[in-house]
């Protein structure tokens, strides 16, 4: 008997020696200097091996914020993809072929996070030590400071479906809605919670408190989520009912 | 001076070409192609009669040893039916299993093989689908060395986008058997996107629609500046031209069988006849109106059906259908809809067809861009890849994604995705495992490539043993297993003890493809062909060499009769008829002696017309 059991999901980072602190090229010494040379010395051209605990956000070349310019992470996503990319070392010798697929790798995972406002936000949490915002956890208990309603109509509207098929239809119309208006205020609420964030990390400050209420909100619109999701698959039986 | 032309090879003595020539290779269903980049151009290289396209076809003739391929195997396709196979790119990196249900519609045989593969039977020999694809890419790379003059063992080929990892392996397999260092494997609606967007005037957000032979591609890809990224790729393995093809022959099939009592399925070589006349007609379609299916039985006669472009028309539409929802599927994937597109690139023979334009407009509301030529494209593109891989191209740069989510089997005989579909590539997906039984010490990891839920309604691409596991309490050992998808869009799986820290040796056996052992007994049976196709290489080279020489004495005939001696004559004569009588047979070295004696013998012939020119030109 040999089953298989999936302990946890790594997040991709491979570990290397680590640098000295004015970087120089590991092949031939020459200093890094410019966008792209963290990934691709500019005087060798060799790929240069992955750093220890390089970010995302170091990868692209671009700050550390919650808000990101799609059109400036797409350029600089390009800009280091002509350089680093494997198609340029087909005839580089093995080593240098295999750290230009580690980078490029790791360059689209980055590029693929940080272009997904939910997948940054999670990732940015996570560097900040600040866990359990992620729909991974799955707490499924009632965060705090959601209307005491919202589950006791769920339940109603469960109660309904065994008994009054229509009405309880018509319920999960309301309460869909409902639904609705809170994600949309909870989304606002976690685009200001970013933007102050954002805008204190300009002046230097990084502040916690801002991030702990942010992870507060992101378990609000998680259970909201699992909700609609619900709510998804009561629709879908009763259609094919 | 003897008449001496020296057959010149474009591109030898140049220092930009100094570097091995890497070919780009369109490894087609029903043809297949070969181009490079001259001066910065795509170019197709044509074979030395003159051929752009080489049907991706392999007759074998009775007791001979050697296949044929190509146009005079197409000619052996109804005559000599039983031992002619064409369409194998549908066979390639598939089971049995996955094709027993259009066995019936082939008019060859095949057997199963070892597990997931099979063979097809050439009256008394059999291949695997990866040999006949060989045979075809070496008989491209000749025409590659014919036309460049020089040794060719690098390319880059195509492959639907929509491959999974066992036909993308079976492709490289098949290089690898043909002599071929497959640098890269390149998708072919990328490679179609390459040659539209070569001159960087095209940007912005564009579609292929790609109806091949055998297969059905659509890909989304951003054009900016020379990088061609990828947005999202759709298609199906099981939908082309060859589907119209059937569709066509099945319904003359069934008016055949209604009129005349007999199923004319039943014999190998009229089926294959049907769908040869069923090609046919649907190539008719692409320019007229109508169409006349004309078809030989034996025994029965001539059976005649006239096609009218309505009935045509309603028998394909269906089948043309299916390509719908790859289409709309990739736009939610990519999160675009139609009216962000920019252009609508059709690519493939099929696309040609009125229906397919009428139905791709129905698609994306616009009128789509017919402009690339529909079969060459593709190698085109693939060439341009190649010299991107060659390192002279640093302006372009494609970036692709991988098709199809790939994952490992979990409890319950679920699929759990590692990497999901359209993720770039290269990419990484790391794993860790652990173990379920106290003192367990080997894990079976099973890989999986698809879309569903339940695992066996997925690809199954390998079943590996993480081995050598210490004997500890379940759920302690800490095994990492690394997931990589190289540029090729091909899975390598490395794993590594976590606890200890070492590098697990794992054994990867592909459930779907050949063992390395196979592979190399094919490559020892291979050398064989590899002498012949040496011989025959040194044969043309021969022939182009002697035919200047043969033409230059010819044209000069009337005045060597006023200018050379009788005797003298006669001697050159002689050799000219000698040079005429080898080329006609096989023999090179045969050619290669006649070739020098004609060209002494007309030494003084030459001195005597050229000082005849000079004395001409001054009396002027």
């Amino acid at each position: 008997m040999s089953s298989i059991i999936l302990t946890q999901s790594v997040p991709v980072v491979v570990v290397q020696a680590s640098q000295p602190n004015s970087p120089v090229c590991v092949d031939c010494s020459s200093p890094l200097e410019g966008l792209t040379a963290l990934h691709v010395c500019p005087r060798c051209l060799h790929p240069q091996p992955l750093k220890k605990e390089e970010s995302y956000f170091e990868a692209l070349g671009v700050p550390q914020r919650f808000c990101q310019d799609p059109i400036q992470l797409e350029k600089r996503f390009y800009e280091v993809s002509r350089t680093l990319h494997p198609d340029r070392f087909t005839h580089a010798g093995s080593e240098i072929l295999q750290r230009s697929i580690q980078r490029m790798s790791f360059l689209n995972e980055a590029y693929r996070v940080l272009k997904s406002s939910a997948a940054r936000r999670d990732y940015m949490l996570q560097l900040e030590g600040v866990q359990g915002s992620g729909s991974s956890t799955g707490s499924s208990s009632q965060p705090s400071k959601l209307p005491m309603e919202l589950a006791e109509a769920w339940f109603e509207i469960q109660d309904l479906m065994f008994e009054d098929q229509v009405a309880a239809q018509q319920k999960l119309g309301e309460f869909e809605r409902e639904l609705q208006t809170l994600k949309s205020s909870l989304d606002q609420k976690v685009e200001v919670l970013e933007k102050s964030y954002d805008a204190k990390a300009d002046q230097g400050v990084y502040d916690q408190t801002l991030l702990l209420e942010l992870q507060e909100e992101l378990r609000r619109e998680n259970y909201l989520k699992s909700m609609q999701r619900d709510v998804d698959r009561i629709k879908k039986n009763a259609h094919s009912n | 001076m003897p008449i001496q032309i020296e057959a010149s090879f474009q591109g030898v003595s140049s220092p930009e070409t100094k570097s091995k020539p890497i070919v780009g290779i369109d490894l087609g269903t029903t043809h297949s192609l070969v181009a490079i980049v001259r001066d910065g151009q795509p170019q197709v290289l044509v074979s030395p009669l003159g051929q752009r396209l080489v049907p991706s076809v392999v007759s074998l003739k009775e007791g001979v040893a050697f296949p044929v391929i190509g146009w005079e195997a197409k000619s052996n396709k109804v005559r000599d039916a039983k031992h002619t196979v064409f369409s194998v790119k549908r066979l390639l990196g598939r089971s049995y299993e996955d094709l027993k249900a259009i066995a019936h519609t082939l008019p060859y045989e095949i057997v199963p093989h070892s597990e997931g593969v099979v063979r097809v039977q050439l009256g008394e020999h059999s291949f695997t689908a990866i040999e006949i694809s060989a045979m075809i890419l070496r008989e491209l790379k000749q025409i590659a060395e014919q036309a460049l003059g020089e040794e060719v063992t690098q390319a880059v080929i195509t492959v639907p986008a929509y491959f999974n990892d066992a036909q993308r392996q079976a492709t490289r397999t098949a290089g690898r058997l043909a002599g071929l260092d497959v640098l890269r494997m390149i998708n072919e609606p990328t490679a179609a996107s390459l040659a539209y967007g070569l001159d960087k005037k095209r940007q912005g957000l564009i579609a292929v629609y790609d109806l091949g032979g055998g297969t059905f591609d659509f890909s989304l890809l951003k054009l900016h500046d020379g990088i061609f990224e990828v947005l999202a790729t759709r298609g199906d393995t099981q939908l082309g031209g060859d589907d119209l093809d059937q569709a066509i022959a099945q319904k003359m099939a069934q008016v055949i069988h209604s009129r005349l009592g007999i199923d004319p399925y039943q014999d190998l070589k009229t089926k294959a006849a049907l769908l040869e006349c069923a090609e046919e007609v649907k190539k008719v379609f692409s320019e007229n109106t109508s169409a006349h299916f004309k078809v030989d039985l034996p025994e029965l006669g001539v059976f005649e059906y006239a096609w009218s472009l309505e009935e045509f028309e309603a028998l394909v539409r269906p089948i043309l259908a299916r390509t719908y929802e790859p289409c709309i599927k990739a736009l939610q994937d990519a999160g675009l809809s139609v009216s962000d597109l920019s252009d609508v690139v059709l690519v493939g023979g099929p696309t040609r067809l009125g229906i397919v334009k009428k139905m791709a407009e129905e698609i994306f509301g616009m009128k789509p861009n017919t402009s690339v030529h529909p079969d060459e494209v593709v190698a085109q593109g693939a060439a341009i890849q190649a010299d991107i891989l060659s390192g002279k191209n640093r302006d372009l740069l494609l970036l692709d994604v991988v098709p199809l989510s790939l994952g490992i089997e979990t409890h319950g005989g679920l699929m759990s995705t590692l990497i999901p579909r359209n993720t770039r590539i290269p990419t990484v997906a790391r794993e860790q495992y652990t173990t379920g039984v106290d003192r367990q010490t080997a894990v079976d990891i099973h890989v999986l490539q698809g879309e569903r839920e339940r695992v066996e309604e997925n690809r199954s691409l390998a079943r590996f043993k993480l081995k050598g596991i210490e004997p500890l309490p379940a759920g302690m050992p800490r095994i990492e297993v690394t997931f990589l998808i190289d540029a090729d869009g091909i899975l390598q799986v490395s794993a590594k003890d976590l606890r200890l820290g070492h590098e697990q040796s794992i054994e990867v056996k592909p459930t779907y493809g050949l063992t390395d052992q196979e592979v190399e007994r094919m490559l020892q049976s291979g050398l064989d062909f590899a002498q012949k196709d040496e011989e025959y290489r040194h044969l043309v080279e021969a022939r182009r060499k002697a035919e200047p020489v043969v033409k230059a004495v010819e044209k000069s005939w009337d005045d060597a009769k006023s200018l050379l001696a009788p005797e003298e004559l006669e001697q050159v004569k002689k050799s000219l008829n000698r040079l005429k009588q080898a080329v006609k047979a096989d023999s090179p070295q045969e050619i290669i002696e006649a070739t020098s004696e004609l060209n002494q013998r007309t030494v003084r012939l030459a001195e005597l017309l050229i000082r005849d020119t000079l004395k001409s030109s001054q009396n002027s």
